[in-house]
């Protein structure tokens, strides 16, 4: 039952942080009510019990305690790494961490950002919880972050269904190593296990569930892509008093009575182009010439399509 | 996460009451998040929990009065257990946003963190973030904000932020257009919280009409689903929107309702005409 199973890991996790030397196991099934059958089921009970504790950021120490022999492991848990530690706090900070967990409220995370609150609140620290100022808010979560999160942590290959360009699904197993964000999307930095070519997937595009596998993998140090600096330049028309959001960002060079001269920095060709088509015809690109063609080939497009 | 939220709760639970010894199981049950009679099973539980051998003398001591709870007798679960990887990536992230409005304490707490994390984490904040509290401030003072949007600035009454697919929307009143209006806050370009404060006007007619438009797909068609959330029939709010996003789509989509292809051509035309000139 399953409130027995919590009892008895409840019941382990006391015993292994109370004992000063390491316990074998059969000590700790002596000790710790529950682990009941034969010697394999009870085994078996105390290896899951193990990963249970595990996923709940408890670690227990091994250690070979037979002087002869290696077979004989012991088992303890170290305050010291049980203890939730960031070195000193003061007030300010455990308030500051509070607040920074608050940014998840009512998103996929929300219960990680529970439970780190409230053993925010468990560490005795003086700081007035209630008295928090409004947290910045998280804006777009996706539903997967958590369970990638946890792919990220496990080092284990992962199977994912990722959608293409055409929307069709490609199946594929991957190596996660790391998780960024930019303009409001989340990506997945991981490695491909069929050409080991490292990429970004976007997390909304990863369609259904994650697929965990047994298969580890090395991780070594990971540096995730870099942001994407603006890399193309283009010379444009505004219209006046059109457009302020591009305005703003504009260098302006000179204008007259209809028109604004100006630079503007986009992040690649694909947003100038679309950028500038969607505030079409208050936007004209003057250069380069390769934004120039795209934009008048879509705009030939589109008058085809629409008559 | 874990996968046994009750059992975090069980052991997050014995802390958390030595730090507010004499608190109230309808409290407790509000900071954790489930029912009453929950956490009750739960304190049942952990009663029986102790040190090996489990004589009185070893177990917890729990005591209950009147609804209000106090421990002792909890020497080992009385710290709070250590971050997991999970959640020191969530602090991380959460102490990006606050660095991001110029906290140095937040840098440095973030970087403490970073030492603990085994993989790499980094988060952008987008200005919907920062926006979302402001416009959550508004709404309690009842101010106006000045918001751009799709390049049109406009002053707005706000009444509430509701989440639909992963996007925020503002439901507000548009002193401009004097009637409701919603907008996808993602989309808001600059806002700014004005210092007067205002009503909305009792008779305004009922929330602004959705349109719906239908499209044909010619390739890209993730693209297309993730501008319109759908590749058939769409919903929408502002023809300007529609108009813009099947013009930045380059001819990927198509519309068929007559009177939007009128206005997309229209447009398109005009703009070609610039690059004739």
């Amino acid at each position: 039952m399953a409130s027995e199973k919590n009892e008895r890991l409840v019941n382990l996790t006391i015993a292994l942080l109370a004992t000063k030397k390491f316990l074998t196991k059969s000590q700790i099934f002596n000790a710790v009510a529950g682990y009941e059958g034969s010697p394999e089921a009870a085994d078996r009970m105390f290896e899951r019990d193990k990963d249970e504790l595990r996923s709940l950021g408890i670690q227990i120490e091994m250690k070979s305690i037979d002087p002869l022999f290696d077979d004989e492991l012991g088992y303890r848990i170290l305050p010291e790494r049980y203890r939730f530690n960031l070195g000193e706090l003061t007030s300010e900070e455990v308030s500051l961490l509070a607040l920074a967990s608050q940014t998840w409220t009512e998103s996929a995370l929300q219960d990680v950002a529970r439970s780190t609150s409230l053993r925010l609140e468990s560490l005795g620290i003086n700081s007035d919880f209630s008295e928090l100022p409004l947290a910045p808010v998280i804006s777009s979560v996706p539903e997967n972050l958590a369970e990638i999160l946890d792919a990220i942590e496990s080092s284990k290959i992962i199977e994912i269904q990722y959608l293409n360009r055409e929307d069709n699904i490609e199946k594929k197993a991957i190596e996660p190593l790391g998780l960024y964000s930019q303009k409001s999307r989340w990506y997945l930095f991981a490695r491909d296990t069929a050409n080991g070519g490292e990429r970004s997937y976007r997390l909304d595009r990863i369609d259904g569930p994650i697929k965990r596998t047994t298969k580890v993998f090395k991780k070594d140090s990971v540096t995730l892509p870099t942001s994407h600096f603006p890399n193309i330049e283009t010379l444009v028309n505004i219209r006046r008093d059109n457009v302020p959001s591009l305005l703003d960002i504009a260098e302006i060079i000179s204008e007259d009575d209809e028109w604004i001269n100006c630079k503007i920095q986009f992040e690649s060709i694909d947003v100038a182009v679309a950028q500038i088509l969607r505030y079409t015809p208050n936007i004209v690109v003057l250069q380069p010439i390769s934004v120039v063609s795209e934009v008048t080939k879509a705009l030939n497009e589109l008058v085809r399509l629409h008559g | 996460m874990a996968n046994n939220p009750r059992l975090a709760r069980l052991i997050d639970l014995v802390p958390y009451i030595s730090n507010h010894q004499g608190i109230s199981i309808s409290v407790l049950a509000d900071k954790f998040g489930v029912k009453k009679e929950e956490i009750e099973k739960d304190l049942w539980l952990l009663y029986m929990c102790g040190l090996p051998g489990q004589t009185p003398l070893e177990l917890m001591e729990f005591q209950f009065e009147d609804g209000f709870v106090t421990v002792r007798n909890a020497e080992e679960l009385k710290s709070p257990r250590s971050l997991t990887q999970t959640e020191i990536a969530a602090l991380i992230v959460g102490l990006q946003v606050l660095e991001s409005k110029g906290s140095g304490t937040a840098l440095r707490l973030k970087e403490k963190l970073t030492k603990q994390l085994s993989g790499a984490i980094s988060y952008q904040p987008s200005p919907s973030d920062l926006h979302i509290s402001e416009i959550q401030r508004a709404i309690q003072g009842n101010n106006v904000l000045r918001i751009s949007y799709l390049g049109k600035m406009r002053e707005v009454i706000p009444f509430e932020i509701y989440q639909e697919n992963q996007s925020n929307y503002l439901r507000s009143y548009c002193k401009v257009a004097q009637d409701r209006r919603t907008f996808n806050v993602a989309r808001i370009e600059t806002l700014e919280v004005l210092a007067s404060t205002e009503l909305a006007p009792n008779s305004v007619p009922s929330e602004s009409n959705r349109f719906e438009a239908t499209i044909k797909t010619h390739r890209e068609a993730r693209r297309v689903r993730e501008t319109f959330r759908t590749n058939e029939t769409i919903q929408y709010f502002s023809t300007e929107w529609l108009v813009g996003e099947v013009l930045a789509l380059a001819g990927a989509v198509e519309v068929l309702d007559p009177k939007l292809r009128a206005q997309i051509s229209v447009r398109a035309k005009a703009g070609l005409s610039l690059y004739l000139q």
